[in-house]
């Protein structure tokens, strides 16, 4: 489902190049719970800007269920990441003027798919995350964990086949990083959703089904 | 503390922020420089009519101790002799002048100044330089009576070379002058009027049928024990005063400088005023960038706070960086200001010459203390306006700042301070009013219009929150640019503030402007009712009031098919220190023909009143300015005496800003003894064609000099083109502020596009497209214009009140029918609509082309 082939990414910093990407080549199935792990500047979050359909590999390809990521137009891009895509930041980065419910219902909102059907499925996600009693706060009203599990509630209302995660705790206390991680897992493997997962945590990538290493751009396992 | 080692890593990395953040540094410098660039345009053509006024006087006049000048009215010769037998005067010297139409060069005149070359050696400031290459004397330039000294500018363009002659016409008397001297204006005389020329004082008086008289007259004065002439001359003033004619004012040379000075002053100030308003739309927008810039560099702040940086330094830093930015922007508006400046030069010199006095500005005089006090009032504008938002950000704690995450989201703008600042705004605005209008401080009247462009900056953000409390667009677009703006307020709310201010000026002036012009269109109507007019030339080229060849008014009378001939002098001068004008007619054929609309009389007719006695009709002007009334008096200096005149009745004029005291023709030649006529109106039998009685005056006319001849549309025509000249600097103004406005939208959302690119990452990551996102920007930028060109249409009403019946009423005394002139209103709300979506433009573009990726990387 998810197929990146000798995928390079390098970057011009100032005078100097930087290679972020040095010939990744993978496969991902349907289904499957990879974490990314690796030293800080390794090359994960540029993987999966690429896997997420937000950046271009500057030489190799990627597949997302058979669609080519490396050649395809802005507008196609675009339209893979509103129907196929949820992405789950650090920073949560939810809209500040929006209320939580309309912050989930956000991916639905901009490909004009806001029905009532849709409103019930985003109030039956943010109550599986415990969010019921949220729905109609903004989010400086809520605490990091609050506001991670309402992203996890945006980042699924399309159902998409790949849900990415950029650290989804790293800007989380303990409990609250475990009870997104076990969102996370439970939801997907509910949803049939393949799950990337980018992490420096050791017990995070633990939970995964599989780990890929990155070091200096580069898969080690 | 000791903050320069601070202040430079401070300034290193807002070097740096200002080339990473070209566009937005770049528009807040010229937002600043245009703001600088209208005053310093302003103040240069302002300063350019004042010191070529005064460089032309000099240049006639040379720079005496003492003067004695006609108003109004020539002076007798023998008043030189009275002057010149006094102990305490040194040397005398009489001037005659006159301004002459050149029938052989259409379009030009001279301003003809005859001297006493043996009695002026003194006191000249110009060279005569000998065209024809023979020893230069006072002989030589007495000894043939047809010699005249031309600029050699004048002598150019008509392509005269020495020993060509050159015919004038004045009042007229027709002359042949032989050009023999070119006039080299002494190197401190910049911008001395180029239609210039000098003539023995006889060649003058024979030539034009001006024999025994003169207009000034010119003392060198022996300095008293001390050295000084101040008591010599207080002293031979009440000698001379009790044998000086009525009209005649004596004393100071510098008296007549100033009295121009005060003359222009109304007409000066309204354009600095005006010029104002664009520094002040300016400084919302600095503010607003600062903001922006503070905002975006909180990080950084917080750890100089955390490092050890007090407060107070906060502050400087923030200032003192803005100031060193706007020294960038002044500088560029100096220099943008004098390219303004002469753009504007040749409509400020007509409009001053129809107006006020004979101007002819070649070029800009720069003045740099001028440019020096423009500069430092964009700096003063930059300081002020970057104190509030550092004020601010040194509020903020050092952990705050540090932490991560979008500043934008956290402000918060709490709406009653705004609330209380406007309302405090109109009550000064009223105050103001009330002391323009009943305290006779005209200029408090500026003051309220600045008060109720402030009351409406205050009240954007107000509105703007009552605006986002509406239903947002059912797209997501339209949501989303619902939620940005009214997220962005804190930013989009100086921005309104300043779009408001433009528009509010923008609608002000158009209304008033329009009123006025509407109001003399409909006065014009109604007052114009002749069919032909007749004026000599030089009196619209130079805005000259010569006399009108006598012969006009016999040949007019003899064509065939006219009916009537009515007449009109004009004379200019001061009444109790301040500007009139004195103006004579035909009342009877002013009663049968074109009745004046009185707005109030003594009982009886005011016609009869005027043709029995030594009674008056003032204009409304006139009588406001003085505040007179129907019964009172007004005490007229003539060559007579001085006569008091009671006025009979008040009537509607607009052709003098100054006020028309108007009298029948045989009272005024009764009083004055002056016989001359300034312009003829012609009535003519009913069926005949205005254009053949036209045609046949003009042959008529042709061999005694150049006369206009106006149709009744022909004469309404050029008063309005007239007046619209005298406001395209008004409209050049405007067009400033409302530039610099759109500006300030440019720069808003450029502004808040930096602040969140981050959020432009998300939007992107979560499927929004590009077109999506360029949507919403510019949706909010309509936010943002709907916000301010509201408040800013409701305030223009208000503005254009405040400009008709407080600084109209304050300074002129005119009546102003409100007219509102809804196309040119409707043309400016879409106008500025589509300029807020097009300023949205470039930062909606930037924010679509944005990579996700790096956009999502940017924190």
């Amino acid at each position: 489902m998810l197929e990146t082939r000798d995928l390079h990414k390098s970057y011009e910093a100032g005078e100097a190049r930087v290679d972020a990407l040095r010939g990744v080549t993978l496969k991902i199935l349907p289904g499957e719970i990879v974490a990314i792990t690796g030293p800080s500047g390794c090359g994960k979050s540029t993987l999966l800007h690429i896997l997420g359909a937000l950046d271009t590999p500057t030489s190799g390809q990627a597949y997302l269920e058979g669609h080519p990521l490396h050649s395809l137009s802005d507008d196609k891009l675009t339209a893979l990441r509103r129907l196929k895509i949820g992405f789950v930041f650090q920073f949560f980065h939810l809209l500040p003027t929006l209320t939580v419910e309309e912050n989930v219902l956000l991916p639905l909102l901009l490909s004009g798919r806001v029905n009532s059907p849709a409103r019930t499925r985003a109030r039956e996600l943010l109550a599986t995350v415990g969010l019921s009693d949220r729905s109609h706060h903004r989010p400086h009203q809520l605490s990091g964990g609050q506001l991670q599990r309402a992203a996890l509630a945006r980042a699924l209302i399309h159902q998409p086949s790949i849900l990415l995660a950029d650290e989804p705790t790293g800007n989380l206390d303990s409990t609250s990083s475990t009870m997104v991680i076990d969102l996370i897992t439970r939801l997907a493997r509910q949803e049939k959703t393949t799950v990337v997962l980018v992490t420096h945590s050791e017990e995070i990538a633990r939970t995964a089904d599989r780990r890929i290493a990155l070091v200096d751009g580069r898969i080690q396992s | 503390m000791n903050w320069f080692p601070t202040l430079r890593v401070f300034l290193s990395h807002g070097g740096r922020d200002f080339f990473r953040h070209k566009t937005l540094s770049l528009l807040n410098l010229l937002a600043l420089a245009v703001g600088v660039a209208a005053i310093v345009a302003i103040q240069t053509v302002n300063e350019t009519a004042l010191r070529s006024f005064r460089a032309s006087l000099d240049l006639v006049a040379g720079r005496p101790d003492f003067t004695i000048e006609g108003q109004g009215f020539r002076l007798p010769e023998k008043l030189i002799l009275l002057l010149r037998n006094d102990p305490a005067v040194r040397e005398v010297t009489p001037t005659i002048q006159l301004v002459a139409s050149l029938p052989d060069h259409p379009g030009e005149f001279l301003h003809l100044v005859g001297v006493d070359p043996f009695s002026n050696q003194e006191l000249v400031t110009y060279r005569l330089e000998d065209a024809l290459r023979s020893p230069t004397d006072a002989i030589a330039f007495v000894s043939e009576s047809d010699t005249i000294a031309l600029t050699r500018p004048l002598a150019d363009r008509l392509h005269l070379r020495p020993g060509d002659t050159l015919r004038a016409v004045s009042a007229g008397h027709q002359a042949n002058l032989r050009v023999r001297f070119m006039l080299e204006p002494s190197s401190d005389l910049l911008g001395a009027d180029d239609h210039l020329a000098i003539a023995d004082i006889a060649t003058v008086q024979s030539s034009f049928g001006l024999g025994g008289q003169i207009d000034r007259i010119e003392a060198l004065l022996r300095p008293d024990a001390s050295g000084k002439i101040t008591a010599v001359r207080s002293s031979l003033l009440e000698r001379l005063a009790p044998n000086l004619p009525a009209h005649a004012r004596a004393g100071s040379p510098e008296r007549r400088g100033q009295e121009v000075e005060k003359m222009l002053g109304a007409f000066q100030l309204n354009l600095t005023a005006l010029s104002l308003i664009a520094l002040v739309v300016g400084m919302f927008l600095v503010t607003n960038t600062v903001a922006a810039n503070v905002a975006r560099r909180r990080a950084e702040l917080g750890l100089l706070r955390s490092l050890g940086l007090d407060r107070r330094s906060v502050i400087i830093l923030i200032v003192g960086e803005s100031l060193l930015l706007a020294l960038l922007g002044a500088g560029l508006g100096i220099f943008l200001g004098l390219q303004v400046a002469r753009i504007l030069l040749q409509s400020v010199s007509s409009t001053v010459t129809s107006h006020y006095v004979l101007l002819s500005m070649k070029d800009i005089i720069v003045n740099p203390w001028s440019l020096l006090g423009a500069g430092l009032a964009g700096l003063l504008a930059a300081g002020l306006a970057a104190w509030w938002p550092a004020r601010e950000a040194s509020l903020v704690s050092p952990m705050d700042a540090l932490q991560p995450g979008n500043s934008a989201d956290r402000a918060s703008s709490p709406q009653s301070p705004f609330l209380r600042a406007s309302l405090l705004c109109l009550f000064f605005t009223l105050l103001f009013s009330a002391t323009a209008l009943y305290a006779r401080i005209p200029r408090t009247g500026f003051l309220a219009a600045l008060g109720i462009l402030l009351a409406a900056a205050f009240l954007a953000p107000v509105f703007g929150r009552l605006l986002g409390g509406l239903p947002s667009l059912p797209i997501a677009s339209g949501k989303l640019a619902h939620s940005a703006f009214l997220r962005g307020l804190h930013r989009h709310g100086l921005a309104a503030a300043a779009l408001s201010v433009a528009v509010a000026m923008a609608i002000g002036v158009t209304i008033m402007v329009h009123s006025f012009r509407a109001t003399v269109d409909q006065w014009i109507g109604e007052s114009i009712k002749a069919d032909l007019f007749i004026a000599p030339s030089t009196n619209l080229i130079a805005g000259a009031l010569e006399p009108l060849d006598p012969q006009a008014e016999t040949l007019a009378l003899a064509t065939p098919g006219v009916r009537a001939v009515g007449t009109y002098r004009e004379i200019r001068l001061f009444l109790d220190g301040t500007p009139a004008k004195l103006a004579a007619c035909r009342l009877e054929i002013l009663r049968t023909y074109n009745p004046l609309t009185f707005l109030s009389t003594l009982p009886g007719d005011p016609y009869e009143l005027c043709q029995k006695g030594d009674y008056a009709i003032i204009s409304e002007n006139f009588a406001r300015r003085r505040q007179l009334k129907p019964g009172d008096t007004v005490s007229l200096p003539t060559p007579t005496g001085t006569h008091p005149l009671q006025v009979a009745a008040i009537f509607r004029d607009y052709t003098s800003e100054s006020g028309l005291l108007l009298l029948d023709r045989s009272t005024y030649r009764r009083l004055t003894q002056d016989q001359g006529l300034t312009s003829l109106a012609i009535h003519l039998e009913p069926g005949i064609s205005p254009k053949t009685v036209g045609d046949s005056l003009r042959e008529q006319l042709r061999p005694r000099g150049e006369f206009l001849v106006y149709s009744q549309a022909g004469l309404r025509d050029e008063a309005l083109r007239i007046f619209d000249r005298s406001f395209a600097v008004t409209a050049l103004l405007r067009t400033l502020a409302i530039a610099v406005a759109a500006l300030g939208v440019t720069l808003s959302l450029t502004a808040l596009g930096v602040e969140r690119t981050r959020e432009i990452g998300i939007l992107r990551a979560t499927g929004a497209s590009r077109n999506q996102i360029l949507r919403t920007i510019m949706i909010e930028a309509a936010y943002l214009g709907a916000t301010g060109i509201s408040i800013g249409l409701v305030t223009g009403f208000a503005v254009a009140l405040i400009l008709m019946q407080v600084i109209n009423r304050a300074f002129f005394g005119w009546t102003i029918d409100w007219h509102t002139p809804y196309p040119s209103l409707l043309g400016i709300i879409l106008g500025m609509m589509i300029a807020c979506l097009l300023a949205s433009l470039p930062p909606a573009w930037r924010a679509s082309r944005l990579s996700p990726a790096e956009a999502l990387r940017s924190e």
